[in-house]
């Protein structure tokens, strides 16, 4: 292993930082739960927060593509891989790598499905409108959480050059946002969401650093 | 041809993978991997082949048949996600549930082994199919014959669906003989569906036909059910439909309730479980040891068709009457009947559930009632509370508290039909039952922590115990307002399950039973019902004497060797094995042990009142009577004794075995078995079940043609309905 010094590896470190803020800057949404109190005896509160949470998220990406077209950061598909077709021992890996979270997950929970388990047992058609909103505005911050592996495994790259691949967005992503949804969050399921955020550096290793395929696989792994 | 087939292998893996998912589905909803007449499948499936066999470009093929793939997948987990809710089989009368289905969803019972291995293959399909399709040589199509053959192939489709369905419900005797399986495993998930749909568009009519053979048939005289005894037209009449009612609920028994109550009673001081069990359901009980208890009833249907059942007395197939014949004149309920002979009464139903669920707004008042009074009425009554907004149910007893003025008025005679809601799944926690789990903690009945299945079954059982016991407090109102208001003297009141606990198959996890293999199978669907009487001495002295010397006289009847003394000593060892009258200290009990299910209650209930009613009309039969029903499931296709469940004398499901004396069966507790052979048993079964498909076709051509709200063919100045009053009062 080499370790070269390039300096354009601070630009990836500092958008990894400022995606990591964007994760939990839905935060803010809460700040609106007063007034959506008011609206169908507060049924809705729950739906409103994922909607404000899904347009801040998504305002986010935006500004942070912005961004890196600017300062000419490549946190999407590299343009040497862009119209490649994967290899089929990747396609086959990916394939394994997601199947298998999803069967361990639902051996866990009697073997529901976990969308269903995820929307809720017991709901009224209120409460699965508000359930449905909170997975769609994770799609979004999906997109976070693959900006930030994809960034932090290509900053790591251009100091540390090995001829082997070393999943450095996966161990990070597994030390920030795996640990901190750990603790904070208190999901159920949330040795899984840890374990997981490793599995997501990984595809996106596997995928051959694409962001399509590695969003794709990573939301239905959140998802099914 | 070699090429043909080769370079259109896309095609051909698609059609594997489209049976793969197909006979998976009909696996998980019916234990089998085949399907009995897959020809409509299979012709829907040679169409869409034909039609990717057409396109030119490996791509758009690739493309089309992964979005069928997608959409069948789809369309079967629906399907599997009805049956796992209700566990039938679609038919077309569902789509008027829908709106219903969706008012609350209680729970996406998702079949993971479907989702799965539907998910792998069409995963694998459009990964690999695409994958494919950007290295595969131009296929080979079927330009010129494309059109010729899928106009062949929907000719054949149009054929099969117009042979399945052209004599519908022309003769429903067939029923009894069927070789079909009552299950996905006849057409497919698919097929199943295009079948219904077709048949209930086209084809769901049955024709009125001669019309003075129906009047004849109605108006039998060979067949009037006369009542046992004396009129009184002072009897007021509660029914009372408690929603999943299992005696389970409140009752303790090892052998028939495996996984039922377990108390460990000597730990708070009881010489036994019932006497706890007595502190909890005080008025249960109560009721229990004054009325007469139906310890062998079933019920086998859903909500709606119980409750129609429960105050029509019959039921026509294929169809829901609340949506299809909402506004169908219907002379024969119960509270149309007591209107007829009795102008004065006042016949109102009352359910704690939502105005326009199950269409109830519109077909009660069609059925007699004078007014149908939901939730939405209620919140405008004062102590009553609308939970359901908060995902909870409405609570039992302040339905009781806000309405019992309208329930049982003191200054005319009632006709109340009650539906409960609070007993209804899922069975979780909720905030408005709370007081129940502290009761409940003081004996040491608590819930069980953990994820484990084993926790989410005792919990289960658990929270539809608290529910129980909020159904006992709003009994006891009912009782406690009838006795204030001086009502309880001249008041017939009847309660009974509408189906058994099937959510979260609560049923199957405390009874013990998982299928047909069982050896007390259809113990899985018996279910309370009891009425409480006034003349509860009548009864008693009726049965004790009158009975007794009706059955001696069949006796002697069917072999007239018999002396009298023996037939009558024979008719009373009958008869007491039959109805076991007991004294409690809440006053007369008694037992009846004879077969019966919901259909039986409506004759059962004019026959206390003193009412003679044409029993032709009517598929069950009295409590006192000496015949015993056979119950057909409307909702579930299916007939039940109990002793069998069976989908046709050709397709028994279950059978009870023989000599049950031998084997410590628990069914001698509740059941009138003395002797029992099961080829008897069936030919017995044959025997009442052709009477009652022969009442059940005249129901059909009475209900799609509104018949009682046609003009009388012999005299056109009047609806059949009113000459059904007429009819009525000469027997009455």
């Amino acid at each position: 292993m080499t370790i070269v010094k390039d300096k354009n590896c601070i630009k990836y470190f500092v958008l990894a930082g400022v995606i990591l803020l964007c994760l939990y800057s839905n935060s803010l949404a809460d700040l609106f739960i007063p007034i959506f109190d008011d609206i169908y005896y507060g049924n809705l509160v729950k739906m409103f927060v994922a909607v404000t949470s899904a347009i801040i998220w998504g305002v986010e990406v935006g500004l942070i593509v912005f961004a890196c077209k600017k300062l000419t950061i490549d946190v999407f598909t590299s343009k040497d891989k862009k119209g490649k077709e994967m290899q089929t021992w990747q396609v086959i890996v990916l394939f394994v790598l997601t199947i298998l979270p999803m069967i361990i997950i639902s051996a866990c929970i009697n073997w529901k499905v976990k969308i269903v388990y995820a929307l809720g047992e017991r709901v009224t058609m209120i409460g699965l409108l508000c359930n449905v909103c909170e997975v769609l505005a994770y799609a979004v911050r999906m997109v976070l959480m693959v900006m930030f592996i994809s960034s932090i495994q290509k900053g790591f790259e251009m100091i540390f050059k090995t001829k082997y691949i070393i999943p450095y967005g996966a161990i990070l992503a597994f030390l920030t946002f795996g640990l901190i949804d750990f603790f904070v969050l208190g999901m159920d399921l949330r040795v899984f969401y840890l374990v997981v955020s490793l599995l997501y550096g990984i595809i996106y290793i596997v995928s051959g650093k694409r962001f399509l395929p590695t969003w794709i696989l990573c939301y239905l792994i959140y998802l099914l | 041809m070699k090429k043909f087939f080769k370079s259109n292998s896309l095609i051909w893996i698609y059609f594997g993978l489209a049976i793969l998912i197909e006979l998976t589905a009909v696996f998980v909803t019916s234990d089998k991997f085949y399907i009995r007449s897959p020809l409509i499948f299979l012709l829907l499936q040679f169409m869409i082949l034909l039609i990717l066999l057409a396109i030119p470009s490996n791509k758009a093929r690739h493309i089309t048949s992964s979005l069928l793939l997608v959409t069948f997948m789809v369309v079967d987990l629906v399907f599997i996600v009805i049956f796992e809710m209700t566990e039938t089989i679609f038919d077309y009368g569902m789509f008027n549930l829908r709106n219903d289905g969706m008012a609350i969803l209680e729970s996406v019972p998702i079949n993971f082994t479907f989702f799965a291995v539907s998910m792998l293959a069409i995963s694998l399909y459009i990964v690999f199919g695409g994958r494919y399709v950007r290295h595969a040589e131009k296929p080979v199509t079927i330009k010129f014959w494309a059109i010729p053959s899928i106009i062949v192939v929907i000719s054949g489709l149009c054929l099969t669906l117009y042979l399945n369905n052209r004599n519908f419900e022309s003769d429903v005797t067939d029923k009894l003989y069927r070789t079909s399986e009552a299950s996905y495993a006849e057409y497919g998930i698919i097929g199943n569906f295009l079948n219904e749909f077709v048949k209930g568009t086209f084809f769901a009519h049955v024709e009125l036909g001669d019309e003075q053979q129906l009047e004849d048939f109605a108006y039998s005289t060979d067949n009037i059910y006369q009542s046992n005894f004396d009129a009184n037209e002072e009897y007021n009449i509660v029914t009372i439909l408690v929603e999943s009612l299992e005696w389970h609920g409140f009752m303790q028994d090892f052998d028939l309730f495996v996984n039922g109550y377990d108390i460990n009673y000597s730990a708070y001081g009881y010489d036994s479980a019932e006497q706890i069990l007595r502190q909890l359901y005080p008025n249960l009980y109560k009721f229990y040891d004054s009325s007469i208890v139906m310890t062998n009833f079933y019920s086998r249907e859903k909500t709606d068709i119980s409750e129609n059942i429960s105050f029509l007395g019959s039921y026509p197939t294929n169809v829901y009457i609340n949506y299809d014949f909402p506004n169908n004149t219907m002379a024969t309920t119960m509270p149309n009947v007591l209107k007829a002979l009795d102008e004065d009464i006042t016949c109102n139903s009352f359910h704690n559930g939502s105005y326009t669920y199950y269409n109830r707004n519109k077909e009660l008042i069609s059925a007699g009632f004078d007014s149908y009074t939901a939730t939405e009425q209620m919140k405008k009554m004062e102590g009553f509370t609308d939970y359901s907004a908060k995902g909870e149910r409405n609570l039992d007893t302040e339905m009781i508290k806000a309405c019992a003025d309208k329930m049982f008025p003191t200054n005319q005679r009632f006709y109340t039909y009650i539906t409960t809601i609070t007993m209804h799944g899922q069975y979780t926690y909720r905030n408005n039952l709370v007081k129940y789990y502290d009761e409940m903690e003081k004996y040491g009945i608590r819930s069980m922590k953990g994820d484990s299945f084993e926790a989410f079954n005792h919990n289960n059982f658990y929270y539809y115990s608290a529910c129980v016991m909020e159904f006992d407090r709003a009994l006891g109102l009912v009782m406690q307002e009838l006795e204030d208001r001086g009502l309880e003297d001249n008041t017939i009141v009847c309660l009974f399950g509408d189906h058994n606990t099937y959510y979260s198959s609560l049923s199957n996890y405390v009874k013990g039973i998982d299928n047909t293999k069982d050896s007390n199978y259809t113990n899985l669907f018996r279910v309370p019902c009891m009425i409480k009487t006034p003349d509860m001495v009548g009864v008693t002295n009726y049965l004790n004497t009158t009975l007794i010397d009706e059955l001696a006289t069949s006796l002697v009847a069917e072999d007239n060797t018999l002396d009298s003394t023996t037939a009558i000593n024979m008719a009373r060892e009958q008869i007491s094995n039959r109805y076991i009258i007991n004294t409690t200290s809440a006053g007369t009990q008694i037992l009846v042990k004879k077969f019966m299910c919901t259909a039986d209650i409506v004759p059962t209930l004019f026959d206390l009142s003193g009412i003679n009613v044409y029993g032709n009309l009517y598929f069950g039969h009295s409590a006192f009577e000496l015949t015993t029903s056979v119950l057909y499931s409307r909702a579930y296709d299916i007939f039940i004794t109990d002793n069998m469940y069976f989908v046709s004398l050709n397709n028994i499901k279950y059978i009870r075995k023989d000599n049950p004396l031998l084997n410590n069966d628990p069914a001698l507790k509740y059941a009138d078995i003395l002797t029992y052979d099961s080829e008897e048993h069936i030919t017995q079964v044959e025997i009442e079940a052709k009477k009652l498909l022969d009442k059940l076709s005249v129901c059909n051509r009475i209900f799609y043609n509104d018949y009682w709200g046609r003009k009388n063919i012999n005299d056109n100045t009047k609806t059949n309905a009113q000459i059904f009053v007429e009819k009525l009062r000469e027997i009455n």
